[in-house]
């Protein structure tokens, strides 16, 4: 098995004109609604950071907001720009298609200690400030040693796999990241973790209170059944009746799990 | 009608007509959204549209002009690609009266067009059959004759050109096309969609073995036919070729299909197999990145020398039905790049073809970026 290297992209099919019409601007409103909940999880304590890519064309613009509300911002890295969703940072051709990728937080301490974790490739300490479970920091760190860039096969194969089939929790659900549904922003260990579950329903607090119908919408694409595959490289996401997510992925070997998620997450709304 | 090997398979899910509606109003906008991201991505309008099928001559005439005269008032080529059979004197006076260019499908002599007649879940209707073969044959001279027809699309399977004595026959309908005027078409490979019609694809040795003595006849008739000119532009760096040579992308394919009822979908191969779903507008980073091309000859196709050029194939026929396999006839065409490789050598053994070039995906990106290949030095411009 080989490693592919692609260009970033994504792309969002929908399968009926119907679904469209649903869905169509529900995955960049749900996208929007999240960037703002995990901000504001840092007001609340439930993590002492977030990361943010911000452009060149628009750094004064983004850095004024971020003071405005209340937020410090410490640039780490300059790395290529991408559209939707990369799984690793590549390096820049030069200022026109690069981002500056930096933490935010309430606190310089923190901004310092998560930048000295970055530098060094320590996940853990930059997990622990993002407020991620151990057990999820944990399974992340032995995933990306062995080069598995996006291991959903791993998640699956901790929670259980029969006949390619894996059960889990709605809110647990990764596999839509890529067009910018979730609930979790970070990969869990197993789709069943208790403390992922618990990180997602301070999510789901905050959500619910700055658009519960966009919230409802989102959380009932993670409820559906999908199929997530990686073939030759290229992720594709089968949404049944709804949406087919396509990505960049990251390796030659064929995988495929069957995502069944045990609920119906949107009736949490 | 129909052909034993058709993707529009009985039983293929498919949205429901029971009377066909122009939606004037919907076509008019869906034009819209394609010319807006046809400009964006070719800086061109585009100027061609052209009805398929099913069968575009079953289409009531009354509406069928309509339809003309819709797309000639916005300043369209119109061209139709048919079957040639229910063709009456009122269709060849609408051609005449719009300009609309006929391409007809075809696959040789009575004898050897026989996947193509009257079935009813595989039983044919022979007497049916046998005036269909026969009435397209005089459609075609007619056509060809009212200076309508454009060329044939010839499916090669193995009623026309699994051994040497059906590309015999083949060859000889070439020629008599050749003697009424018709000097060019399509030969394209037949591909099934579904079990039943995998008995009438050629294997990868036959379909190889068909395209040389196709090449060869072809170019002693001294008449043009597509993969081979395709075959020849892509070797010397050419970006214009055939679409299932320049890097489809499947669900953000090099085509749009518009329905009577202003759908935008993709490419009608792709349609084939499953569902027909929104194409995607404008053009996604899927189409622009060359993400298939690119992910193939990092993987199934890394010891491809030709992987650049014929870019992994049409993703509708892929292997497995996964479209981010290569093509199922990938092998056959790989060689026949090798064998026009190896005869445009005997001629200029001084140039470097676009196959020598060392690093496949920067071909890609340097020939997409609009940038020219020069087989003179063996590099880009």
């Amino acid at each position: 098995m080989s490693e592919v290297n692609l260009p970033s992209f994504v792309t969002v099919v929908f399968e009926t004109e119907a679904m469209e019409d649903e869905f169509g601007n529900i995955l960049s409103e749900y996208e929007t609604l999240m960037h703002k909940v995990e901000f504001l999880l840092i007001d609340k304590g439930i993590r002492k950071c977030d990361v943010e890519h911000i452009f060149p064309e628009t750094l004064q613009q983004q850095l004024v907001l971020l003071d405005k509300a209340g937020y410090k911002y410490k640039a780490l890295d300059q790395v290529k720009h991408f559209l939707g969703f990369s799984h690793y940072h590549q390096r820049p051709n030069g200022l026109f298609d690069s981002m500056i990728f930096g933490v935010v937080g309430k606190r310089n301490e923190d901004l310092e200690e998560f930048a000295k974790g970055y530098y060094a490739g320590d996940h853990r300490i930059q997990g622990r400030l993002l407020g991620y479970p151990d057990c999820c920091i944990n399974a992340f760190i032995d995933s990306w040693s062995k080069k598995h860039f996006d291991p959903i096969v791993d998640i699956a194969e901790r929670t259980g796999v029969n006949n390619g089939e894996v059960r889990g929790n709605p809110l647990l659900n990764v596999m839509l990241r890529y067009a910018g549904v979730r609930v979790i922003p970070f990969l869990p260990c197993t789709f069943t973790c208790k403390n992922a579950e618990k990180f997602a329903e301070h999510v789901l607090d905050i959500a619910k209170r700055e658009n519960k119908s966009v919230l409802k919408k989102g959380l009932w694409l993670l409820s559906q059944k999908l199929e997530w595959s990686q073939v030759n490289g290229i992720i594709e996401v089968k949404v049944f009746n709804v949406m087919r997510i396509i990505t960049a992925g990251y390796t030659s070997e064929p995988q495929k799990i069957l995502f069944i998620p045990t609920y119906d997450a949107s009736k949490l709304v | 009608m129909s052909c034993l090997y058709c993707f529009q398979r009985p039983n293929l899910k498919r949205p429901q007509h029971s009377i066909i509606e122009f939606k004037k109003d919907k076509v008019e906008k869906a034009l819209e959204l394609i010319q807006q991201s046809y400009c964006s991505a070719y800086n061109q309008k585009f100027d061609e549209i052209v009805f398929h099928g099913g069968e575009a001559t079953i289409v009531p005439l009354d509406l069928l002009e309509e339809e003309f005269s819709f797309f000639k008032s916005k300043g369209l080529k119109i061209g139709m690609q048919s079957n040639c059979f229910a063709i009456t004197d009122k269709h060849v006076e609408l051609f005449k009266k719009y300009n609309v260019t006929v391409g007809c499908s075809v696959d040789g002599f009575p004898d050897i067009n026989t996947l193509r007649g009257f079935f009813d879940e595989g039983k044919e209707d022979t007497k049916a059959s046998e005036f269909y073969r026969k009435k397209v044959l005089e459609n075609i001279e007619r056509l060809q004759n009212e200076k309508i027809l454009t060329g044939v699309i010839i499916l090669l399977h193995k009623a026309n050109a699994s051994d040497d004595a059906k590309l015999d026959r083949l060859i000889e309908f070439i020629k008599s096309l050749k003697s009424i005027g018709v000097t060019g078409g399509r030969l394209n490979h037949m591909y099934p969609t579904y079990p039943l019609a995998e008995k009438y694809a050629l294997t990868n040795d036959e379909l190889f073995h068909a395209l040389v003595r196709l090449y060869h006849a072809t170019k002693e008739l001294d008449v043009r036919y597509s993969p081979f000119d395709d075959v020849q532009r892509a070797l010397t760096g050419e970006k214009n070729i055939i679409c299932w040579f320049s890097g489809c992308s499947y669900y953000d394919a090099l085509v749009w299909s518009i329905t009577a009822d202003g759908k935008i979908f993709r490419c009608d191969r792709a349609l084939g197999n499953e569902l027909p779903s929104p194409k995607p507008l404008p053009h996604t980073d899927l189409f622009y990145s060359q993400a298939r091309a690119i992910a193939l000859i990092q993987t199934e196709l890394k010891d491809d020398k030709y992987a650049h050029l014929h870019r992994g194939g049409c993703p509708a026929e892929a292997i497995g039905g996964d479209w981010r396999r290569p093509s199922a006839f990938i092998k056959a065409y790989s060689k026949f790049f090798e064998y026009m490789e190896q005869e445009i050598k005997k001629v200029m053994p001084n140039v470097k073809l676009a196959s020598d070039y060392p690093d496949k995906i920067r071909y890609i990106q340097m020939i997409d970026s609009g940038r020219k290949y020069n087989m003179w030095k063996g590099d880009f411009d």
